[in-house]
């Protein structure tokens, strides 16, 4: 006859070896899963360790860049301000003044004193009574300066002029500076 | 080997049958079969159970059990049902509508079907649930289970199982609690019913020779069989067909 399969059991538990082997097995997952992030976690620091450098690298490379930039071409902001103080200091036209006030000669008025500290020259204008007297001017301002002045001036005329209706003659002397 | 107070090795079931009129106990093949009859209810089957379990030592209880139930308590019925049902969750629950009218069972009774025919029908077993609960429940208070439940004449079914049966097409099988008739033919359930103890067993046998007449089939080489209550195993009435 037929088997009558019927089964009224109220439950049916795996065997306990097989209970045993699914907590060994979750066991193993958990400790795999723990090791697995630890690994993750480590691998995490070692990336942000390693961005870190790269931001710190690229920064680095963007100064030495913008330094290499500065140096290859492009002008300071102070750079022409420190240029042109450091052409005044160099240039020493108080020791040219200091010569036309030492040098006196009759017949010879002074009218104009200009410094130029870019082109270093020193121009001044005078009104004399004659060429004569122009060129006992011009020597006596470089007598004055080969020996008395600290400043070593070459003065020399550069032109001059006949004054009519007033009987003078003006003359343009200019001064340059001699190599130290 | 035992550690810790548990026991480990080769797993041992018990056995338990169990009826409105008798209990039985087995708890190893070593050791004889103790039973108890004329009990009123499952429940006073249970409380024996449990009092013999109390006498025998913690250690030596099984912790998984089989459960036999006799035909007072796991009755079936073929089951013919209406044209129409989609789905066999339809199918049971049609069938727990009708389980009070075919065996008096309540409609919460715990119901098992069997694989659907051709035509539809298949073969129901109803089961008291109360019994159950409750043995469940002492059992489970011992550290034991019961891993499997199943009608004791059910085992008749089996091939191979306890009983020497020659796959009958129609089947009887006595135990404390009543007896009950299986029929088939060519694997088509056509009958299927327990009966209450008889009185005297010329009631059974009248029982039987109707259902047989309603089939019509003789009932003089049907099977018979008996629960025997000393064994608790299934032996066949062949002192019937002798007198017959």
């Amino acid at each position: 006859m037929k088997r009558i399969e019927a089964e009224f059991a109220p439950e049916r538990l795996p065997p306990r070896w097989l209970w045993g082997g699914a907590l060994t097995l979750l066991a193993l997952s958990a400790i795999s899963l723990a090791w697995a992030a630890s690994e993750f976690r480590s691998a995490e620091i070692e990336l942000a360790e390693a961005q870190a450098a790269l931001v710190g690298a690229r920064k680095a490379a963007d100064d030495a860049e913008s330094l290499r930039r500065q140096s290859a071409g492009q002008p300071l902001p102070f750079e022409a301000s420190a240029r042109h103080w450091q052409v005044e200091e160099v240039f020493a036209w108080p020791d040219a003044l200091r010569v036309l006030e030492q040098v006196r000669l009759e017949g010879v008025v002074l009218q104009s004193f200009e410094a130029t500290a870019e082109s270093q020259v020193i121009r001044i204008v005078i009104d004399a009574t004659d060429h004569a007297t122009i060129a006992r001017y011009a020597d006596a301002l470089n007598l004055g300066t080969s020996g008395k002045a600290q400043g070593a001036w070459r003065w020399r005329i550069v032109s001059t002029s006949q004054q009519p209706g007033y009987g003078t003659t003006m003359a343009t002397i200019e001064a340059a500076s001699l190599p130290r | 080997m035992s550690w810790a107070g548990r026991r480990f090795g080769a797993a041992s079931r018990g056995s338990l049958w169990l009826g409105r009129s008798f209990a039985a106990l087995q708890t190893s093949a070593a050791n004889g079969v103790t039973a108890v009859l004329g009990l009123g209810s499952a429940e006073e089957g249970v409380a024996w159970i449990g009092s013999s379990l109390d006498g025998s030592q913690p250690g030596q209880q099984p912790r998984q059990w089989t459960l036999r139930l006799g035909c007072g308590l796991a009755r079936p019925f073929v089951f013919r049902p209406p044209a129409g049902l989609k789905s066999r969750q339809e199918l049971l629950a049609v069938a727990r509508a009708v389980v009070e009218d075919e065996v008096g069972m309540p409609a919460d009774s715990a119901i098992w079907a069997g694989a659907e025919e051709a035509d539809g029908s298949t073969i129901v077993v109803v089961v008291d649930k109360n019994g159950l609960l409750s043995l469940g429940q002492e059992l489970l208070g011992r550290g034991g289970l019961l891993r499997s439940v199943r009608p004791a004449w059910a085992e008749l079914t089996d091939p191979g199982g306890t009983a020497d049966v020659a796959q009958p097409e129609m089947l009887f099988a006595e135990d404390p609690d009543g007896a009950t008739v299986l029929a088939a033919d060519h694997g088509r359930w056509l009958w299927a019913e327990s009966t209450p103890r008889a009185s005297t067993p010329d009631e059974h046998d009248a029982w039987l020779t109707r259902i047989a007449i309603r089939l019509g089939w003789s009932d003089r080489d049907v099977p018979r069989y008996r629960l025997d209550h000393r064994t608790l195993a299934w032996v066949g009435m062949d002192q019937h067909k002798d007198a017959a």
